[in-house]
């Protein structure tokens, strides 16, 4: 398991895992030191001790009639009794090497400078199966025809040195344990104590509301000063969504009011007519009424869902559903006289809303459609280019002038001149459509001196085939 | 399920005639076990068969598929032979029992033994156990005996002076009827005798009494014992209050001192050996030895003086300490011990005592 990778973890986790990571490197590091210290602290305690003996029987050693003499004090080996009892060695060599008594074969110093040393020389060294300490000491006598350095040698199993190395050892390791749970301890609340503004930000931020979208004010670590700031800009963007949306609201409810108005005047001018002809007539305009409005409504609807959640996107032929649109369109084309065309390719496959994409090309056709005169032509075509997938609708009816070309794509927003009747939200709707595409809308004149809506989706990653 | 039938078979080895002293020791002893014999435990010991059997037979009663080889040896050859035969790879005692206490620490100070933890290592005193490797069983003073029959004035000798002070008395005619153990020929003696010189250079003093007086010099407790009981002597100086203790009982004539300056305690050592075939049987046996049942039978047929103080009666280590007019000293298992047994120490002590002995 990835140990930086685990989102769930908590945070006193985390912390704690570091903490646990850090210590274990401290504390190996202050053990392996207080390890070589002990041995350190221990040999200089005892090697006192096992000098001490090695002097007691050097000073018994003295030259008598009959040669070397030495006389082992009691307490010589008695001193070194020990609490784990360890085994005990000496030897005493004459000057010549031949050891006099003692046993034989203690092993001697690597290094034994003959006359000139005699400080004592304290060594590790495997003896009888067991590790040993030894001191080396020579000691000078002279009597007779005898007269050089003898060297007397004192060891001792390291068993109370080893206890006594273990049990400074374990007490370093009880205290860095005392020192482990102290900081975990610690650690584990520090967490929930840096959290807790944290914690009162959940508060404030659970009463809220929710329609309440003021940016958060509170004073909080500047850990946290990021995610606050986030969570502003998320605040703001949707204050911003928010009033577009009421925007919307109140502008949609406020033209639907028009229609519905003329309509109930309609019908109770038609309630008045006693003359079925004249019954007739109102209603007439009554049924044309009820379609544009049901057609505002239509594109009220389509709209919401144009700016509204996520889409579903899909790979299709866009030349295959301009030609699906351009057949619906057909009969209103045929009734007003226009001459209605697809040029293009025949293939251009697009990634892309199926629904939001067919409204698009429906709205852009519609309108050149209904503002061109009888007799114009409105052209479709759909090219692939070096930039992206061209859409291309062009009329040549009258055009839009160059300072309006803006103002078209605002909602609810129709020209002056224009003689059509219309709500204003087409432009509005293609526009939202071709954001969602990451699509780029170029309006301007046709050769025939109408107008020319220009759709390029560019090219990206494997979207186009 | 019954005890093991007992069948004593008498080898003499030719180990022990070098000595001149194996007489005395009756060689191999075989304890069958009752049930079907699935181990064999072999014990070299200085300890008298006799003494031993009552803890055998008891031993045998837990444990029925255990046999026994008992090889009674004198402490030298006891230490001797497991050293040679360790040395050279052949089989050895699986438990040595020996009364020479410094032997036995030599032994363990040079890797011939095996750690053993006793079941009862409490019930043991400190002094009594080094390394896990030495145990001591018993707990025998070192006691004068005199034949209060035949010189009951020498009850007034409560102590080494007074002892030496006596032999001095001419007036005594205790002139060739003092006996004591020839630190020479056995190590019971000598380990007595170098205990003694460690406790006081008083010793030498008396050492030189002894010679004064003739002092007969003898390797074992059991003989001492014999000539002060026939009056062929009239006081022991050094034997082992266990013999005495047992030899009392049967014989009034006999009188027990322990010397009021201070008591010298020996401890039977046990130590297993490190390449023993059947350690397992050694640890059972050391675990019996140091049991309240082990221990009330030291203290009872065998009278070897228990060393456990939770145990009553005449042979034990509290009865001892509540009787004793001075200080007890118990012989303390340590590398202590090893001094006397270096060559020099021991050539040096014994020159010395044999000195003090030509003024016979």
């Amino acid at each position: 398991m990835n140990l930086w990778h685990v989102p769930e973890w908590s945070i006193r986790r985390r912390v704690l895992a570091w903490l646990f990571l850090a210590m274990t490197l401290v504390f190996s590091a202050n053990l392996l030191s207080s390890y070589y210290s002990n041995i350190e602290a221990a040999d200089r305690a005892f090697d006192r001790l096992l000098l001490a003996s090695a002097s007691a029987i050097a000073e018994r050693t003295v030259v008598s009639e009959d040669g070397l003499n030495v006389d082992i004090p009691y307490v010589a080996l008695s001193m070194l009794a020990s609490t784990a009892q360890d085994r005990v060695f000496y030897s005493v060599s004459a000057p010549d090497g031949h050891v006099v008594t003692g046993y034989e074969d203690l092993p001697l110093p690597k290094k034994i400078d003959n006359d000139a040393l005699l400080d004592p020389v304290f060594y590790n060294s495997i003896y009888k199966l067991a590790s040993v300490r030894i001191v080396a000491l020579r000691s000078f006598v002279s009597g007779g025809n005898l007269s050089g350095y003898v060297t007397v040698q004192v060891a001792q199993t390291r068993g109370d040195r080893d206890g006594l190395i273990y049990s400074l050892l374990q007490q370093s390791a009880l205290w860095m344990l005392v020192i482990a749970i102290v900081g975990a301890i610690a650690a584990w609340f520090g967490v929930s104590i840096g959290l807790q503004p944290l914690e009162r930000l959940r508060e404030a931020l659970g009463r809220r509301s929710p329609d309440d979208v003021r940016p958060v004010l509170h004073e909080i670590p500047k850990e946290f000063k990021p995610l606050v700031s986030a969570i502003n800009g998320l605040l703001h963007r949707l204050d911003g969504g928010l009033s577009s949306m009421r925007n919307f609201i109140s502008d949609a409810s406020h033209q639907l009011k028009t229609p519905l108005a003329s309509l109930q005047s309609q019908t109770e001018m038609a309630l008045r007519e006693t003359n079925p002809d004249d019954i007739r007539e109102a209603l007439v305009k009554v049924n044309i009424s009820v379609g544009r409005t049901s057609r505002l409504a239509q594109q009220l609807l389509s709209h919401a869902r144009a700016t509204g959640e996520a889409n579903s996107f899909s790979n299709l032929n866009l030349a295959e559903l301009v030609g699906e649109t351009i057949k619906i369109l057909l009969p209103e084309a045929v009734a007003k006289g226009i001459d209605l065309g697809y040029d293009g390719d025949q293939t251009a496959m697009l990634q892309c809303d199926r629904a939001l994409i067919g409204e698009m090309i429906l709205n852009l056709a519609d309108n050149a459609i209904k503002y061109s005169p009888a007799g114009s032509e409105v052209t479709l075509s759909v090219r692939m280019a070096d930039d992206g997938l061209h859409l291309i609708i062009e009329d040549n009816g009258p055009g839009i002038p160059a300072q309006d070309r803006q103002a078209v794509f605002e909602r609810f927003v129709r020209l002056q001149s224009s003689a059509a009747d219309g709500c204003g939200l087409g432009l509005a709707i293609v526009r939202e459509i071709a954001d969602r595409h990451d699509a780029i809308i170029a309006l301007d004149s046709s050769h025939g001196g109408g107008v020319r809506v220009q759709i390029v989706f560019p090219f990206k990653g494997t979207g186009v085939a | 399920m019954r005890v093991a039938r007992l069948m004593i078979l008498f080898i003499l080895t030719g180990l022990l005639l070098i000595s001149g002293i194996g007489s005395t020791y009756a060689g191999l002893v075989r304890f069958e076990a009752a049930g079907t014999s699935t181990q064999r435990l072999v014990i070299y010991s200085s300890t008298d068969v006799d003494r031993i059997e009552p803890l055998i037979q008891a031993f045998q009663e837990i444990f029925p598929s255990i046999a026994i080889d008992y090889h009674e040896l004198d402490t030298l050859v006891i230490h001797q032979r497991v050293v040679e035969e360790t040395d050279i790879g052949e089989a050895t005692a699986d438990l040595t029992l020996s009364s020479a206490m410094d032997l036995q620490i030599k032994l363990v100070n040079d890797g011939y033994s095996a750690t053993f933890f006793p079941e009862e290592t409490d019930a043991l005193p400190a002094w009594a156990n080094w390394r896990n490797e030495a145990f001591g069983f018993t707990y025998e003073p070192a006691v004068i005996i005199y034949n209060q029959a035949f010189a009951p004035e020498l009850k007034s000798v409560t102590s080494r002076f007074e002892l030496a002070k006596k032999l001095s008395d001419r007036s005594l005619n205790l002139q060739n009827r003092v006996v004591t153990y020839d630190p020479e020929q056995s190590g019971l003696g000598y380990l007595f005798g170098t205990q003694d010189a460690v406790q006081s250079e008083d010793f030498w003093y008396l050492a030189r009494s002894l010679g004064d007086s003739g002092v007969k010099l003898m390797t074992g407790s059991a003989a001492m014992i014999d000539k002060v009981a026939s009056g062929e002597a009239l006081i022991a100086y050094n034997v082992l209050g266990s013999y005495a203790l047992a030899r009392a009982r049967e014989n009034p004539d006999l009188a027990i001192t322990v010397p009021q300056d201070y008591g010298l305690v020996m401890s039977r050592i046990a130590v297993i050996t490190k390449t023993a075939l059947n350690p397992q049987a050694a640890g059972q046996f050391v675990d019996f030895l140091l049991s309240r049942k082990g221990q009330e039978l030291i203290a009872g047929k065998a009278s070897l003086y228990a060393i456990r103080t939770d145990i009553s009666g005449e042979a034990t280590a509290k009865k001892l300490q509540e009787i004793a007019a001075g200080p007890l000293i118990p012989i303390h298992l340590g590398p202590g011990l090893l001094v006397y047994l270096d060559r020099m120490k021991r050539k040096d002590f014994l020159s010395r005592w044999q000195r003090a002995m030509e003024r016979r």
